[in-house]
């Protein structure tokens, strides 16, 4: 086995991929928060009063407030005085195609390896790419507006449909929820939004790409999605950060509202700078992810695979408040080196039949701690509710944690609620197996490793699926002890 | 004091200041130390309030509200003495320990084994070895310990109480620790501690019954809070066996820390049937290696019930084997809580640790929380854990129905199956009929109510 360590050890060096900056002329405001921040950032956005105001009362909530320590994590203490809450790249005219926008930017999306141009066009997959802010260029919006899908930038839907952010905006995640979502509120840049009409199958799969780019800047951004009646959509979000010594804040919040019998699949794949070997830098990413399944037979499903960021703070939940609604959570969580993940999901349900299914997936590897917390809820009106959740860790090295902490609160006596956990290792005689079939070590790890993911593997698009297995090899590579 | 605690109510913090006054000129006793030491710990640290994760689910201000005494020793009435007598013949009473109150009664109490030795602890003389070796085992605990209530324990323990069980002595024979606690006209905090030291290759059997008399004012509650002790040697083998019978209006919290040398053996078992709240807290400390521990737990609950059972378990070493299981039902308004934690340390290769936790619902008002945990830091381990939480099987429901039993019937007989899985270990036959037949009148109780 002292060939796999040493494979391991050559491959745990290997550097983060996306680390680079470009030189995008950026539009900043000074490093600091208070009220004055928070007016600058809603002035630059050109937002209504109403807008001010909700980010104003959020600012006050956040003040309230304290940072919450119960997470299984270690974080450096955050300065949040230290950070520039705004930033844009100059350059803001508005855009026709993609021609016009600026050259280093397309370099950067060529870069990050997005076929932002014609691979993603014939690929089938309108992209509203997001850098440090505001939302540089959306593409495929005509195609979509034809069926009545409003998918555009955040700051776009607050100046063309103010209505609806205002209905929706905080009802699935109220600015008090926690003291993340109510720094998010009070200072969020730009986002994404979406709003699926009654009764449209969105044709294509929606995605967006997040990168932070300028130094020192958190990035704030806000996912609203609202799936009317028996509508569908599949939202893709990808996120890549370039390599930087100090730690970068990440606190955004999406919320999906899906009603009767609608269906929103969200999926998640999260590479952004862990780190280097010696734990120095990396990405905070403390995200606050919540679904309402608020009519009858509505289902949200959540897939992630996380294998960046320093920390990362992350619970997408679902709360089946419809009779017959449904939750999915499939997520692969992979830590090396110095990382840390609290991760999971929870599960309320409130309304009749409802179910929930929960498949996580942890590995950990190099002296990376990596936790699953989860909670199921099952409330006293939630009759017949049905729960299974399966959470299985991966060791890989003797220098690493992993950790299960589910919460299991049941009032109704008629609920089933199945939990179930191990914790193991690749086994020798697996890995004998393979190589006596002549394997190397390393693609018999891989092998070993896409095997255990493969469920949630299932559970991605296309394009995702392949990116995400990629990055799994890229974060693992011969990592087994 | 942090965030998750609550200050020491005044009518708790007196009681310390009144035990002292009636102790008459013991309290220059090496142990009154430790009593005042536990105080104080105590004073800073405060008790749990919800904020506290590990008392997430169970609030105790029903406990700390109350206004107890201090129960004076040597008083039982004659309806005690009959409870006491028909409870030892469980064993034909051959080796029983009794505490009324808390308070250990030698004169109701026989223990006649060879290489058994019983002593309470202020009999000790005063520079012996043994008690310089006891003191410091207590003191290591209430310093280190985060849980208050072995602190309070030890402040109000008017003498604690010592098992020795010598080198290769093996008993098969259950020893038991009859607790039986009356009161007339006033609240009881009771406080009996409890050390056992066995030791290498020793075998011994323990039956702990907690019985309450419920002849009182019906305002009058019993808030046992238990503390034991229990070293458990090289290749020693310690059997606890815990049937729980408490009024509905009394609490317990026992508290049990086992420490575990190379090559031994914990077993303990836990069947809680009465009490308005009882709070298990009990903890193993793998010291050494190829260590076996198992845990098991049911609860059978009715009316305002409340049941909570924390386990931690500690593999510090290697080729350690732990299994844990814990089985409730829960009918009424009663509550069910679980929280078992496994920490695998670095060093612990090769762990293989098992923890299960099976809840039936038979009430709509009734809720289970429950809150397996793993928390592993080696790779080479086999770790699992489940939890289930539902309603008795319509299938088997209707296969038993199928067979001509009715509903009552079938729905008592695939309870008591539930339960039975973790009564089926226990390995004494006179104790598992004993618990199995205490287990079915309650969940004879629990269909009627």
């Amino acid at each position: 086995m002292s060939d796999s360590m040493q494979t391991l050890e050559q491959h745990t060096k290997s550097e983060y991929k996306y680390g680079w900056t470009s030189d995008i002329e950026m539009d900043m405001i000074p490093k600091g928060l208070n009220e004055e921040v928070v007016k600058m950032i809603s002035a630059k956005k050109n937002e209504p009063e109403w807008l001010l105001n909700w980010r104003l009362e959020a600012f006050e909530i956040w003040k309230q407030m304290k940072e919450p320590d119960w997470a299984k994590l270690n974080i450096n203490p955050i300065d949040y005085q230290d950070i520039i809450y705004y930033a844009a790249p100059k350059k803001q005219k508005k855009l026709n195609s993609l021609d016009e926008a600026d050259p280093e930017l397309i370099k950067t999306f060529e870069r990050l390896g997005i076929p932002l141009q014609e691979q993603k066009v014939m690929a089938g997959v309108a992209v509203d790419a997001v850098i440090d802010s505001v939302s540089v260029t959306t593409t495929f919006k005509k195609k979509l507006g034809e069926l009545g899908i409003i998918f555009c930038s955040f700051s776009e839907a607050v100046q063309e449909h103010p209505e609806l952010v205002r209905e929706y905006i905080g009802s699935v995640v109220p600015r008090n929820d926690n003291y993340f979502a109510a720094l998010n509120s009070a200072v969020f840049s730009d986002g994404s939004f979406c709003y699926i009409p009654k009764g449209v199958r969105c044709p294509m799969e929606l995605s967006t790409y997040f990168r932070i780019n300028a130094a020192n800047t958190g990035q704030f951004e806000r996912t609203l999605i609202v799936a009317e009646d028996d509508s569908y959509v599949s939202y893709l979000e990808g996120c890549t950060a370039p390599m930087r010594d100090e730690n970068q804040l990440h606190a955004a919040v999406v919320e999906i509202y899906a009603k009767d019998r609608a269906f929103v699949k969200y999926s998640t794949v999260q590479n952004w700078y862990p780190g280097d070997k010696d734990g120095k830098g990396g990405v905070y990413n403390f995200v606050t992810k919540r679904g309402l399944c608020a009519g009858y037979q509505s289902r949200i499903s959540w897939t992630q695979v996380e294998t960046g960021s320093a920390i990362t703070w992350k619970y997408p939940s679902c709360v089946l408040k419809g009779d017959h609604s449904k939750g999915e959570f499939y997520s692969i969580a992979v830590t090396n080196n110095h990382q840390q993940a609290d991760t999971g999901t929870k599960m309320i349900h409130l309304g009749k039949n409802t179910k929930s299914t929960i498949i996580s997936k942890g590995i950990s590897a190099g002296f990376s701690h990596n936790t699953y917390r989860g909670l199921v809820k099952i409330g006293k009106k939630a009759t017949n509710a049905h729960n299974f959740s399966e959470c299985d860790s991966l060791l890989m090295g003797d220098r690493c944690g992993a950790h299960t902490f589910p919460y299991i609160e049941i009032e109704n006596q008629t609920a089933k609620v199945e939990h179930e956990a191990t914790t193991s290792k690749i086994g020798a005689d697996q890995l004998f197996y393979c190589t006596q079939r002549g394997l190397s070590d390393e693609d018999a790890i891989n092998l070993i490793v896409n095997g255990y993911c493969k469920e949630v593997f299932n559970e991605l698009p296309m394009e995702f699926a392949v990116e995400a297995q990629k990055l799994l090899e890229i974060s693992l590579e011969g990592s087994v002890g | 004091m942090s965030k998750y605690h609550i200050e020491i109510p005044s009518h708790f913090s007196e009681l310390f200041g009144r035990l002292e006054n009636s102790l008459n000129g013991q309290s220059d006793k090496p142990y009154h130390r430790l009593r005042k030491k536990g105080s104080e710990l105590l004073m800073k640290q405060g008790f749990p309030s919800t904020r506290n994760e590990d008392y997430k689910y169970t609030a105790l201000n029903r406990v700390f509200n109350e206004k107890y005494e201090i129960p004076e020793s040597g008083k039982i009435s004659a309806q005690g003495k009959t409870a006491i007598e028909s409870i030892k013949k469980i064993t034909q009473g051959e080796s029983s320990l009794c505490f009324v109150n808390g308070i250990y009664q030698a004169e109701f109490s026989s223990l006649n084994l060879e290489g058994v030795q019983l002593i309470q602890l202020s009999q000790l003389e005063e520079n012996s070895s043994k008690l310089r070796d006891v003191l410091e085992k207590i003191d290591e605990t209430i310093s280190h310990t985060d849980n208050p209530f072995i602190r309070l324990n030890t402040s109000l323990c008017r003498d604690p109480l010592l098992l020795f069980v010598e080198r290769g002595v093996k008993i098969d024979t259950p020893i038991q620790l009859i607790h039986y606690y009356e009161t007339e006209n006033s609240s009881l905090i009771a406080s009996p501690q409890l050390i056992i030291m066995a030791e290498e290759s020793s075998e011994i059997s323990l039956l702990e019954t907690h019985l309450s008399s419920s002849s009182r004012n019906n305002t009058c509650k019993v808030f046992s809070n238990v503390f034991q002790r229990m070293l458990v040697g090289k290749n020693a083998r310690i059997k606890h066996h815990k049937i729980q019978e408490l009024n509905k209006e009394d609490f317990l919290i026992h508290n049990l820390i086992a420490s575990q040398e190379k090559d031994s053996h914990f077993y303990a078992i836990t069947a809680d049937l009465g009490s308005r709240i009882t709070r298990n807290n009990l903890e193993v400390h793998l010291k050494d290696s190829n260590t076996w521990t198992e845990m098991f737990g049911l609860f059978a609950s009715n009316g305002q019930q409340h049941i909570d059972n924390q386990t931690f378990l500690d593999h510090a070493k290697p080729h350690c084997e732990s299994r844990e299981w814990y089985k409730g039902v829960l009918g009424g308004r009663s509550r069910g809580v679980f929280n078992g934690k496994v920490l695998v340390r670095q060093d612990a290769q090769k762990t293989n640790a098992f923890q299960q936790n099976n809840t039936l619902l038979i009430s709509d008002n009734a809720r289970m929380d429950s809150k397996p945990q793993l928390e592993i830091y080696a790779d080479d381990v086999k770790c699992s854990h489940g939890a289930t939480i539902g309603y008795m099987d319509s299938e088997v429901m209707f296969y038993l129905k199928s067979r001509g039993l009715d509903e009552q019937q079938a729905g008592e007989l695939i309870k008591i199956a539930f339960l039975a899985e973790v009564f089926e270990s226990v390995e004494n036959e006179s104790i598992r009929n004993l618990i199995a037949e205490k287990v079915i009148v309650k969940l004879r109780t629990i269909y009627e109510s």
